[in-house]
């Protein structure tokens, strides 16, 4: 344990509940806050208050909101500043589970079960062995899934090309491996997409990983 | 579209919300829109008000769905967070809200003997968290609820059981530290 400024771990321990309530106003909260990142200990205890103050939000009373709410908080939107802008493609985590590749894909597999798939194919490395497994799918928006089981080490920017029937590839879409940590990577794609043959992950050109689809 | 979007977890629902897909959205607020209503009116305790903050909740997450983490909280949680940290920092302007004393016991975890449906729907929301809860000390119950649910101070919450604010204090740190234990136990 360590102190941090005016902060030690005594003190921290007095406030650590409001503070992870957030009930504690500044200069107190900044001086708390500054301390538990140094602090493996303290911070460890914050994150555990949180999570649990966090998590008994879900025993709050389910209450009817006034009629119209939906129609209101759906105008709030609509009337709305843009988002924030999108990365270069619309690179989205479907779900990310600590623990392992493996672990990721087979929670996707789960949380994506009932929705209509198109394709799916097995994802081979060009030096041979299966790395993981793609799909198409069109519901509730066309994209396609890439889940890595088996990564392998290599250039940090892959970009995923879909092949059209008339054998012409298509960029959909690129990560970074750092970024990717859970093995589990999605875009949204054009719908004439859904009929691909083919997916291929490339990187400066080379070719690190096919996939056919049947 | 609807049809096929109502069946999705969670977490594919804020997928498809992040995705821009336009009836997500509209089927992601009705799905939550009774938890981050009842949140938010319970912790500002005005209806309108509570309005405004569910939409603001609902805007916010549609801003921020692509940044959703599953390994830190489920989707509700996630969502009830933002709730609740809109709902206090309203709370910071606007100080003094009435407080409704039948609110202590609305809070407070379902008895499986009075009302079985109810404690069920308890258990299966918290699986273990609620098993703790339920066993501690009513008065612990109560002032971690009313600090966690309602958002009260524990100041406030001295005011509202008739005791010294120490001795809130002491309520609300026995009973989260108790929790914190269950959570460790408790996948997001």
């Amino acid at each position: 344990m360590s102190a941090q400024g005016s902060v030690g771990c005594e003190q921290f321990d007095v406030h650590a509940d409001e503070l992870a309530l957030g009930q504690l106003d500044e200069p107190l909260r900044s001086a708390l806050l500054a301390h538990a990142a140094d602090c493996p200990h303290c911070r460890s205890l914050l994150d555990s208050l949180g999570t649990v103050a966090d998590r008994l939000l879900l025993a709050a009373p389910r209450v009817e909101p006034p009629a119209g709410f939906e129609t209101r908080a759906l105008s709030r939107l609509d009337m709305g500043a843009a988002r924030p802008p999108r990365r270069s493609i619309s690179l989205w985590w479907v779900a990310a589970v600590a623990g392992g590749m493996v672990l990721a894909g087979a929670f996707v597999a789960a949380r994506l079960d009932g929705e209509p798939k198109a394709a799916t194919a097995t994802i081979v490395a060009a030096a041979g062995g299966e790395v993981g497994s793609v799909q198409l799918i069109a519901e509730p928006t066309p994209h396609v899934l890439v889940t890595i089981t088996a990564p392998r080490p290599g250039p940090a920017t892959r970009n995923c090309e879909l092949q059209r029937p008339d054998g012409t590839w298509v960029q959909v879409g690129w990560w970074d491996a750092a970024d990717v940590a859970s093995g589990v990577w999605a875009v949204g794609i054009d719908p004439t997409l859904l009929d691909a043959t083919a997916m291929r992950i490339v990187s400066d050109g080379d070719v690190l990983a096919t996939a056919a689809f049947d | 579209m609807m049809r096929h979007l109502d069946r999705l977890s969670d977490d594919a629902l804020l997928a498809a919300v992040a995705l821009e897909e336009r009836d997500a959205v509209a089927v992601f607020v009705r799905r939550f829109q009774r938890r981050v209503y009842g949140l938010a009116v319970t912790m500002l305790g005005d209806a309108a008000l509570a309005d405004d903050l569910a939409q603001v909740t609902f805007e916010r997450a549609w801003r921020h769905a692509g940044t959703y983490d599953a390994r830190r909280a489920s989707v509700a949680t996630w969502l009830l967070t933002i709730t609740r940290n809109l709902a206090i920092d309203a709370m910071r302007v606007r100080r003094a809200i009435p407080f409704d004393p039948d609110l202590v016991s609305q809070l407070l975890p379902h008895s499986s003997a009075v009302d079985p449906q109810q404690a069920a729907i308890d258990a299966d929301q918290l699986g273990r968290l609620g098993v703790e809860l339920a066993g501690l000390p009513v008065e612990q119950q109560r002032a971690v609820l009313l600090a966690t649910l309602a958002g009260r101070t524990a100041s406030e919450i001295a005011d509202i059981e008739g005791i010294p604010v120490g001795t809130a204090k002491t309520r609300i740190r026995t009973g989260l530290r108790r929790l914190r234990i269950a959570v460790a136990e408790v996948a997001p």
